[in-house]
């Protein structure tokens, strides 16, 4: 098997479960430090792509390299996975099963313990380590998972859904932690709903939908390829009437100018020139992610 | 430390800390001690007390009793009977005086006739139809006496005409058959152990449910591959099975040892150091076999419902044994419990059966140990094949043709 240094390496998988195909010839990879988006619909193959990835399917074609080779025992106790349907042990105490996680991912005791002891400061939880997972909130019981996920000081960390049952307090901590991360060289696949978060966090994204991938790339570059026929356009004094334009909508004392087929960004600048306006900022406009989202899901 | 170590100590502690596992394992021996150990002891103690101070009261009362006898026959009372027990008066004026005189509570007037008759007349100063009753036994005991001429071994062999030996044709056969307890304790051993298999097996089915109830299957075969899961609860809630096995023949121990002493066949046939080693050896089996059965159940189906209904079927034939209990107890060695001791689903409820009644040939215990081995062996080689991550996570319903479809899978 030929792996790069790349932390992730999917290279032409596919896997059928009876007559559905739930992936085809899906291919990306993930660097090291990098906040990697995955984005689709439901039931667009997310879920059985993390799973590829950490052993739990194998593929019916194609390679799968993690952490610079196949996925072993020794691999997968560098992984962190914090999957959708999640859960912890009901009847037991946190501090109990998050030391048994720890352990499975064979982290000794005492480290296990002090790191504990550090995330559930972090994560204002210190008090609730003795008591059972079903006494607390499904808030708490997301942070505990979040700590599950860490505590074995992951190399690659795969998390479904990260946000999800958190306030924006809580979320803005994980998002500081996920980022804190990904610079001291942690890979991160963030699969995720939640479009501003991708924004926000990743650099690189792969949207798949119906099992194949059908954006992959730099989220910028993205942007860029699917931008449409229109600019952005702040002045401070009222905007002269510009020909070309088929719509205008003022947007965060901005306006997002529509142009028609035949009229440039440099034609509309051109113009407000020329009528003396107070040009403070004048931009392509690049589609927000999630009008990227639903435009190629349409398709 | 190794994945299987980890799940074995988590399966194990979290088990034994379960309040239900505590109560099965402690609370109901000591229900057990209470019920059939301490109080009947303290009853069988009241009851000895009770019966001396009946006895000195009946000899209290026998001597209140008295009789006529116009038929000559009562020449002599014997001799193991008290004179004051038993007065004769010489005519019925004189027994009527001592009667309204409280002297006695009752007299008997035995008629000229009553060789011929049998009537007897008891004249009470008031009746108690209860106390009657166990009062015609001292008139009774002389009239026999009289009857067969004074003679006290004739009486001794008349009231107790059959002292039955029984001889088996088979020559180990452990137990008299006349004897009730030769069927109660068989059946309760094997009861014990149907319920001490399948409990144990059951928690396997209840662990593998609970891991996919709470979530946890996706992080923990990330974690750990599913054959060390497997074999991690299995050896760990086999532990906890053998713990509350190794208890609940402790106190059958304590049990016997506290009232083997009232009874004189558990005195003559105690709990052998052999048949605790057989049992806890068939458990081990039997527990493993069936464990890795519930595994598979466990596997396959997505909630407790249905893996309710489908551990049914397997408990089907360890009830064979107990459906057949009175043929095997009675013929230990006969071929039915032959073949249900050999055969792997059955045999290791049917060999405590057969161990507990009779002795059995040694070939056929390692044989059957043997047997079982063989099959947990080849069980648990499929139960691998079934106990993988995409089927524990696949939330399918069971169907056999999904079953044949993961066992042919390759490994």
């Amino acid at each position: 098997m030929n792996c790069s240094n790349s932390a992730v390496e999917v290279s032409h998988i596919y896997k059928s479960f009876g007559d559905t195909r739930a992936v085809q010839d899906v291919s990306f990879s993930v660097n090291p430090g990098e906040i990697f988006g995955l984005l689709g619909p439901n039931g667009a193959g997310k879920t059985t792509t993390l799973r590829l990835i950490l052993d739990i399917y194998r593929p019916d074609q194609g390679q799968v390299c993690v952490l610079g080779g196949a996925i072993d025992e020794h691999r997968k106790n560098h992984i962190g996975y914090l999957p959708e349907e999640r859960g912890l042990y009901q009847d037991l105490s946190l501090e109990r099963v998050l030391l048994y996680m720890a352990a499975l991912k064979g982290v000794p005791k005492s480290q296990a313990s002090q790191r504990l002891a550090e995330y559930l400061d972090f994560f204002e939880l210190t008090q609730y380590k003795k008591k059972k997972v079903k006494e607390m909130s499904k808030g708490m019981q997301q942070k505990a998972q979040i700590i599950a996920t860490l505590l074995h000081k992951p190399d690659l960390i795969i998390v479904d859904e990260p946000f999800s049952a958190l306030d924006p307090v809580n979320t803005q901590m994980v998002k500081s932690l996920l980022v804190d991360l990904s610079r001291q060289g942690v890979a991160i696949i963030m699969s995720t709903h939640m479009m501003q978060q991708i924004e926000e966090l990743c650099s690189r994204i792969v949207l798949i939908n119906h099992g194949q991938v059908i954006l992959y790339g730099e989220l910028a570059e993205i942007r860029r390829q699917h931008k449409g026929h229109a600019v952005l356009v702040r002045t401070t004094n009222p905007l002269p009437d510009l020909s070309g334009v088929t719509s205008c909508t003022s947007h965060n004392a901005a306006f997002h100018i529509e142009l028609d087929d035949v009229t440039t960004p440099q034609m509309v600048l051109n113009q407000l020139v020329l009528s003396g306006a107070e040009v403070e900022q004048f931009e392509i406009a690049l589609p927000a992610l999630e009008e990227i989202f639903l435009r190629v899901v349409k398709v | 430390m190794s994945n299987i170590l980890l799940v074995l100590r988590h399966e194990f502690t979290t088990t034994i800390q379960r309040q239900s596992f505590v109560f099965a394992s402690i609370g109901m021996p000591l229900l057990a001690l209470l019920l059939f150990g301490i109080l009947p002891a303290i009853g069988s103690r009241s009851a000895a007390a009770a019966e001396n101070s009946s006895e000195s009261s009946v000899m209290v009362e026998k001597r209140k009793e008295g009789f006529v006898d116009a038929s000559g026959l009562v020449k002599k009372l014997p001799g193991s009977m008290p004179p004051e027990a038993l007065q004769r008066y010489p005519d019925e004026a004189s027994a009527q005086q001592a009667l309204q005189s409280s002297q006695i509570d009752v007299y008997y007037l035995i008629p000229a006739d009553y060789l011929k008759s049998g009537s007897i007349i008891a004249v009470w100063r008031d009746f108690n139809p209860i106390a009657a009753f166990g009062r015609t036994q001292t008139i009774q005991q002389a009239l026999q006496f009289n009857l067969l001429n004074g003679d006290d071994r004739l009486v001794a062999q008349i009231n107790n005409p059959l002292k039955l030996q029984t001889t088996l044709l088979e020559a180990d056969a452990r137990y008299d058959p006349d004897n009730p307890l030769t069927f109660f304790l068989p059946y309760t051993a094997t009861l014990l152990f149907y319920i001490a298999i399948l409990t144990s097996a059951s928690l396997l089915l209840s662990s593998v449910n609970k891991d996919r109830e709470n979530r946890m299957l996706e992080v923990l075969v990330v974690s750990s591959k599913p054959h060390e899961l497997l074999a991690g609860k299995i050896l760990g809630l086999g532990a906890a099975g053998l713990i509350q096995t190794a208890i609940w023949l402790g106190a059958a121990f304590i049990l016997v040892r506290l009232r083997g002493q009232d009874i004189p066949f558990l005195k003559e046939h105690p709990i052998t150091l052999e048949l605790l080693v057989a049992g806890l050896l068939f458990f081990t089996l039997g527990y493993a076999l069936y464990a890795s059965l519930m595994a598979s159940i466990g596997a396959l189906v997505p909630n407790m419902r249905e893996a309710s209904q489908l551990s049914f079927f397997l408990v089907v034939p360890m009830l064979l044994p107990l459906l057949l209990i009175n043929l095997i107890i009675r013929e230990p060695n006969g071929s039915v419990a032959i073949i249900l001791s050999l055969f792997p689903l059955t045999s290791p409820v049917t060999m405590i059966a057969r161990l507990v009644s009779a002795s059995v040939p040694i070939w056929q215990m390692v044989f059957s140990a043997a047997l079982l081995v063989g099959s947990t062996y080849l069980v648990l080689r499929a139960v691998a094949r079934v106990f993988r991550a995409q089927v524990l996570l696949s939330g399918q319903s069971f169907s056999l043709k999904r079953f044949w479809r993961v066992l042919s899978q390759p490994e």
